[in-house]
């Protein structure tokens, strides 16, 4: 048995103050704080977790030592925001290459209008004896303050504009890589208050004592977390096909006198109608392949020292065929044709305009790790009863039932009367916020407006852990699932209506997750 | 039971018993200062090891103390710098924390004679 010391036995969720331990005793410790507007360097359900190359393996001699509802670790430790064991580091552990350890701690930051300042303070960490020289290293960032238009892209236009704090938001096992976030957030009560980046950087902290360095760079630009919707549709516009006439009686007419003055003409409106293309701006969705994609990066986690981003995405392919539909003529149209010129409508004809069209498509919904592939329909038929031509068609005269497939169950959803604009609609994919907590939610829908749609609703509990809810899909909400940098975890149980301000934990030391708690939650 | 092993066992209870990381670095810290050395007589030079001359010395006043043999206490560690360590110290066994073994220290007497205390490297394995 190698001669070493066993530290901190004490591991396990972290919540009102207290750690849960493994026989279910509460044990009183410090909790990383939580401020909701004044966002600090460490996230208060955030983790990070530390591993050490090289240490053996705890034996069961040793674990036998660990006290009741405690457990020793080896070469591994978490940090709680930016807290280990308890005490606030302010910063994080780099470890050398076999050599030392540092502590790597933000020692100031100031958020200007377009520029970041701040300063690292490096000390050695955990060898007692020694003092260790403290150096200061100044870093600068080519960003600031939130503007109102990133902060509208990141779903955080309710307080998030004009603010700006500087967050860890990720680092290696190793600490040689670090990421740190500029963030911002909703203020306004109600809201989601959950923490937005809009800015990513890299760290990389490289030498020892002699050369010990820090650099840091940026990573990725708001372009690159909030980038254009890509959307490929056809061009132009479409318009339904009028009814042609269709002569199927021609009588004549004479005069006092006896002689022909012109005929009486008999029409038949009947006949295959759909869209054709026209220059004007049209309700109606032309046919065709339409493609989209819109996606929001919400975390970066590392793979090793590498970076991964972490996004919520939503696209989709959507196949609309021309609609075949059919005038039918009720009640004939009469014409006076008149010989000396002109010609005058004796009868209007009543017709009815009556068919469908199957729209057909597939879309994958991707939040973090986690994947829905989404298979839909949209049996769109179009029927106007009869009406007089000519005198107006009815405007709602279009039943869509829209069907979607995917992880969260199946929603079919009728929607009758609508306007003939809709007839054979594309189904559109959309990230966007909640109107009122600005939550983030992709959406596959025909009018996402009035809920008709297939809804995922997304909570960016922390660093590492975004979990998933349906939303919008007519029922009432339920969690599907959590991600993390190590998968998908499935979810169930009622999403609760406050579940924008609940808050989670991942702990990438075991794997478990806790999700929709009233109270700032993380683990040890 | 080994110096080591009763090192660890200690600092076992003390963190088990503990509720912050404060203590965990207290109780280190505690754990970590030199150990009172036994004192020892300075050993003789050898008869006629060195060839006669001439001595000299500056008259000063003796001290009194207690001490008996060849030092003067108190002993005083001069400078830190001059502290050596043995590569290997105590790891903790998260790999965070490391509990540094001395291997050299140097210290001055009243009467300003000074001397070097080695200590033992740790070993490799200690009794279960």
């Amino acid at each position: 048995m190698s001669s070493r010391l066993l530290v901190w036995p004490w591991h396990g969720l972290l919540r009102d103050g207290g750690i849960t331990l493994s026989n279910g005793e509460v044990r009183a410790h410090p909790q990383p704080p939580n401020e909701l507007n004044n966002l600090s360097f460490g996230g208060a359900c955030d983790t990070h977790l530390i591993q050490v190359d090289g240490i053996d393996a705890i034996t069961s001699s040793e674990a036998a030592m660990a006290p009741d509802g405690g457990e020793w670790w080896a070469g591994r430790a978490l940090l709680s925001g930016t807290m280990l064991y308890g005490q606030q580091l302010g910063g994080w552990i780099y470890q050398e290459e076999e050599g030392p350890r540092w502590l790597v701690r933000l020692h100031s930051a100031s958020v200007g209008a377009s520029i970041t300042q701040g300063v690292f303070r490096v000390l050695r960490f955990g060898e007692f004896g020694g003092r260790s020289r403290v150096r200061d290293l100044p870093f600068s960032l080519n960003a600031g303050l939130c503007s109102s238009v990133d902060a509208t892209k990141v779903f955080a236009s309710l307080g998030g504009a004009g603010y700006g704090a500087l967050r860890l938001h990720a680092v290696s096992t190793t600490g040689r890589t670090a990421i740190l976030a500029l963030v911002t957030r909703n203020t306004l009560a109600g809201t989601d208050r959950r923490p937005r980046a809009y800015r990513f950087f890299r760290v990389d902290v490289v030498g020892g004592t002699e050369d010990l360095a820090i650099s840091v760079a940026p990573l990725y630009g708001i372009d690159d977390i909030a980038p254009a919707d890509e959307v490929e549709r056809p061009d132009g516009f479409v318009q339904l096909i009028a009814p042609t006439r269709q002569e199927i009686e021609r009588d004549p007419v004479y005069g006092t006198g006896g002689e022909l003055i012109g005929y009486r003409v008999t029409y038949s409106l009947s006949g295959p109608s759909g869209l054709e293309p026209t220059v004007l701006s049209s309700p109606h969705t032309v046919p065709g392949i339409y493609k989209a994609r819109e996606r929001l990066m919400t975390q970066v986690h590392l793979d090793g020292e590498l970076p991964r981003p972490a996004y919520i995405e939503v696209q989709s392919e959507c196949v609309v065929p021309q609609p075949s539909l059919a005038w039918n003529t009720l009640v004939p149209m009469i014409v006076f044709e008149n010989l000396s010129g002109g010609e005058s409508q004796e009868q209007a004809a009543v017709v009815r305009l009556a068919g469908g069209v199957t729209v057909t498509g597939t879309a994958s919904i991707r939040v973090g790790s986690w994947v829905d592939e989404v298979t839909y329909q949209v049996e769109s038929s179009m029927d106007t009863g009869s009406f007089t031509w000519g005198v107006g068609m009815p405007p709602n005269s279009v039943t869509n039932v829209s069907q979607f497939s995917g992880a969260l169950g199946t929603v079919m959803r009728p929607q009758a009367g609508v306007g003939n604009g809709q007839l054979g609609p594309s189904i559109l994919p959309l990230l966007a916020a909640n109107g009122t907590t600005r939550k983030p939610i992709c959406y596959l829908g025909v009018v996402v407006s009035n809920g008709l749609s297939y809804g995922v609703g997304v909570d960016l509990y922390s660093n590492n852990l975004m979990g998933i809810a349906s939303a919008g899909n007519g029922a009432s909400p339920a969690y599907a699932a959590a991600t993390t940098p190590l998968g998908a975890i499935s979810l169930s149980g009622a999403y609760p209506a406050d579940g924008h301000s609940r808050y989670g934990s991942f702990n990438p030391a075991t794997g478990q997750v806790v999700v929709g708690t009233s109270t700032p939650v993380t683990w040890i | 039971m080994s110096k080591t092993e009763g090192l660890r066992g200690s600092v076992v209870g003390a963190l088990s018993g503990r509720s912050t990381g404060r203590d965990v670095v207290d109780t280190l810290g505690r754990l970590v200062r030199p150990q009172r050395e036994r004192k020892t007589l300075r050993a003789l030079d050898k008869k006629g090891a060195q060839p006669a001359q001439r001595g000299k010395a500056d008259w000063v006043q003796a001290r009194p103390s207690g001490a008996a043999g060849g030092v003067d206490w108190p002993l005083v560690e001069q400078s830190f710098a001059q502290r050596e360590y043995w590569p290997e110290g105590l790891l903790s066994s998260d790999g965070l924390f490391m509990l540094p073994a001395l291997k050299k220290v140097v210290l001055t007497d009243a009467s300003g004679t000074t001397g070097e205390v080695h200590f033992a490297q740790p070993p490799d394995e200690v009794a279960p």
